[in-house]
């Protein structure tokens, strides 16, 4: 056995095997956040930049895990947390997966096509019952699934859902009611 | 509308409002984020540390192992500690590559010996701690990531002996009456520390990072919590005032104080080697992959190989349910070479013993050289079947 006397560091040693752990990791999560990030943010360059920082946050702190069982968990976390924060900071938009933007006005969904009334009815909701919603029929995750994402209680999920899908319906029955509204 | 279907209207929604395939300026971002985000030193340490103050092999076996655990790697003939070999000692066949190529320095099986981390200075090599009276001290421009907020202060040695910087400062914020409120603070930014514990010299320059958030329940219901001043508590006593208006109203977390060399440490100078895999493509589960690694010195002068480096390579497969790598670290050949001469290239063959579980298809395929920044090479390699 031969044995080196040295006295370096060995930062390129744990920077390779992190890279390499990185890009695994990215390639088989990436197409998953993406699609959440966009059905979150209902904007596809709003969903690239979430994802991208949410990869920058994971790849920052990506020593800090320790559990192996939670990565999905910890960078699903870690997403939404993103997404959370820019559906705050933004002005609500429920525009689908268009090209182009409309002028966001007094109400900015006024001139939608008439299948869109689900999207604005999503886009009344707040960050929280929204993220739950989403989840909850998009990916079809279980409020248990959803708690342990978003660090909630699985209870508090179920009351989000519950309070977001009476908001939602409150919604849409009242634009079924409105003359000439878009159905 | 009954809630059966408002859920079958939200799914059909949320189903039709999926946007596609990932574009691929995401992915070329998301590809560009190791080299282009720096990890904090906090972060960067943090690691090598933990696992270099057990027995040196077996860390560095620790080290693989558990950034393996995080997405199914595996080390290679991770028996820890307990041999100098990083090939089994009766390999399966040897399946892509012949060996000992004319002008090829030969495959030796040695395994590594991962060094130590930088030390720590001693306590007894600290100058005595940075006073009030020692410092001057100015803040940088309010950053934000990530809806972090970060304040860098920066602290110059103004008198004519060295002092030392370390530890976690405490914080207050003054108000405009002069009362000193003092203030509740984690121990570690977001940011990470601009420098390490260390000794100032007359002129020298430290820091410290004073984090805060614009994202709390308090922030969003509009409370400002902003004093004109912070006061600085240093951790051998004293205070130094900074003019600040800084929210704290979210958590306020400091990083610790540290001196900042002059060259960043976190960035080790490029290495004038440049590394090239020459690599059958195929290799079958259980065998040992044989290919060379052609060094190259793109410098003006010749590149000793004293202390004759390290090396690690890694091959992985797998898929986003089941990511397996093997990664093995060895000790280059330098019985008989000892420099690559400038502008020169000299070529060793190398072995990586493929486990007979590793999952087949296309792998990602790494040949490092340890120390400074690399080289690092990749290969194309794809795992197949063994018949």
């Amino acid at each position: 056995m031969e044995r080196r006397e040295a006295a370096k560091a060995v930062p390129a040693t744990t920077d390779a095997v992190r890279r390499l752990a990185f890009e695994s990791f990215t390639q088989g999560r990436l197409e998953r956040a993406y699609r959440w990030a966009a059905m979150l943010l209902r904007d596809r360059s709003d969903a690239q930049d979430a994802v991208h920082d949410a990869m920058v946050q994971a790849w920052i702190h990506w020593d800090e895990l320790r559990d192996p069982a939670r990565i999905d968990a910890w960078f699903d976390r870690i997403l939404l947390n993103v997404c959370r924060m820019r559906m705050r900071g933004s002005p609500v938009r429920s525009i689908g997966f268009t090209d182009t933007i409309g002028p966001i006005g007094p109400d900015p969904i006024a001139n939608l096509g008439e299948s869109d009334i689900v999207n604005r009815a999503l886009a009344t909701l707040d960050a929280d019952h929204r993220i739950a919603v989403v989840l909850r029929y998009g990916p079809g995750l279980s409020p248990r699934e959803i708690a342990l994402r978003t660090g909630q209680r699985e209870g508090t999920i179920k009351s989000r859902l519950h309070y977001a899908l009476r908001q939602l319906r409150a919604f849409i029955d009242a634009a079924e009611r409105t003359p000439g509204a878009p159905r | 509308m009954n809630d059966e279907g408002l859920e079958r209207d939200l799914r059909a929604a949320l189903v039709t409002d999926e946007p596609g395939r990932v574009p691929d300026e995401l992915r070329e971002r998301v590809t560009a984020i190791p080299g282009e985000v720096p990890i904090s030193p906090v972060a960067r340490r943090r690691f090598p540390r933990m696992l270099m103050s057990v027995e040196p092999l077996v860390g560095i076996a620790a080290a693989a192992i558990i950034l393996a655990l995080v997405i199914g790697l595996r080390p290679s003939g991770s028996t820890p500690g307990s041999s100098a070999s990083i090939l089994p000692s009766a390999p399966s066949t040897a399946s892509a590559a012949s060996s000992s190529a004319p002008g090829v320095v030969p495959w030796v099986n040695r395994s590594a010996t991962p060094s130590e981390p930088a030390p720590t200075p001693p306590p007894g090599a600290f100058a005595r701690p940075c006073g009030p009276s020692d410092l001057h001290v100015s803040v940088g421009r309010v950053g934000q990531a990530m809806g972090n907020l970060n304040l860098p202060v920066t602290l110059v040695n103004r008198s004519t002996t060295a002092c030392s910087l370390s530890g976690y400062p405490s914080l207050s914020g003054v108000s405009s009456t002069g009362a000193s409120v003092p203030l509740r603070v984690a121990h570690g930014s977001y940011f990470g520390d601009p420098g390490s514990a260390g000794n100032l010299k007359p002129g020298g320059v430290g820091g410290l990072n004073i984090g805060g958030g614009a994202e709390c329940a308090a922030a969003r219901n509009g409370v400002n919590r902003t004093y004109p001043v912070l006061r600085i508590g240093l951790p051998a006593g004293g205070t130094v005032d900074i003019p600040a208006a800084f929210d704290t109203s979210c958590v306020v977390d400091v990083s610790a104080l540290g001196a900042i060399p002059l060259t960043n440490p976190t960035e080790p100078p490029v290495s004038p080697l440049q590394a090239e895999i020459s690599a059958p493509a195929t290799v079958e589960q259980g065998a040992v992959l044989a290919y060379v690694v052609a060094l190259h010195n793109t410098g003006a002068t010749a590149y000793p190989l004293e202390p004759c480096p390290d090396f690690e390579q890694a091959l992985g497969t797998g898929s986003s349910a089941g990511w397996v790598a093997t990664i093995t670290y060895g000790l280059l050949n330098c019985d008989a070479v000892h420099e690559v001469p400038a502008g020169g290239t000299v070529s060793y063959e190398m072995r990586l013993a493929v486990p007979i579980d590793q999952p087949t298809g296309d792998a990602k395929f790494t040949w490092l050289l340890l120390g400074d920044s690399g080289p690092l090479a990749n290969a194309p390699m794809q795992v197949v079947r063994r018949p």
